[in-house]
């Protein structure tokens, strides 16, 4: 699958001079399945900000020293929250200047990919270890 | 006051629909200095209720009679739970890589 939609991208890029960008730009999209709509997208952005939230709380908590009790923040944890979070903003931010700038189009799937990997990594954590709790 | 907050920002956003149908810039400014007065209270102690702020935020921001300086303001507004979240992960010693815009 790769190869073809490589072999068709390429294709594409050759034929960029015969037409405008926007062309250019929904072949692409037609080819990679690169689409999603702003509905998509402010779904998976409400939750990530929700989940940006409890993580802030849960990183307000005192940093887990071994003997502070079991209310702290897991430096392991933080670990993979920080990373989560930084990324799916990127992504968001991204996601949300494409649609600003074009209101009338679909988004690219792979700024949402991002987000929603970002969602599902944040979702996990807070699951695994009850950070809806820290408060 | 959390659930006192979370009720009125519940209100906020009921109405915003019936409010913003014949929006002037006066009564947006309205609701964006009483949002003014709140985020930082919610940021602080409160930051579950962080989603209906982006919501109200989000709104008044798609609304045409929303002038360029109040959708600043709503910018400026909208970032403060990305500071906050990178205050605390700072604090946890995992702070914004240099060049962030965070």
């Amino acid at each position: 699958m790769h190869t073809i939609r490589a072999a068709a991208a390429a294709g594409l890029i050759a034929l960029a001079p015969m037409g405008g960008c926007a062309q250019l730009e929904n072949s692409w999209n037609a080819v990679t399945g690169a689409q999603v709509t702003i509905q998509t997208v402010s779904v998976a952005a409400s939750s990530f900000d929700a989940l940006e939230a409890t993580a802030t709380n849960y990183l307000r908590l005192p940093k887990c020293t071994g003997g502070n009790g079991p209310v702290c923040a897991d430096p392991a944890v933080t670990a993979k929250l920080v990373p989560a979070v930084r990324a799916g903003r990127i992504a968001r931010d991204n996601l949300e200047a494409f649609f600003q700038a074009h209101p009338d189009q679909l988004g690219p799937s792979g700024l949402y990919d991002a987000l929603a990997a970002s969602v599902a990594t944040l979702q996990s954590a807070e699951a695994q270890f009850n950070m809806g709790a820290a408060k | 006051m959390s659930a006192a907050i979370q009720a009125l920002l519940a209100l906020i956003e009921a109405l915003l629909p019936k409010l913003l149908s014949g929006a002037d810039s006066a009564l947006i400014q309205t609701i964006l200095n009483a949002l003014v007065q709140v985020v930082p209270v919610i940021i602080q102690e409160a930051t579950d209720l962080i989603p209906y702020i982006k919501n109200i935020i989000a709104s008044l921001s798609a609304n045409s009679a929303t002038t360029t300086e109040q959708l600043a303001t709503l910018q400026a507004l909208d970032k403060q739970a990305d500071d906050a979240f990178e205050a605390a992960a700072a604090a946890q010693g995992f702070p914004a890589p240099s060049g962030s815009a965070a």
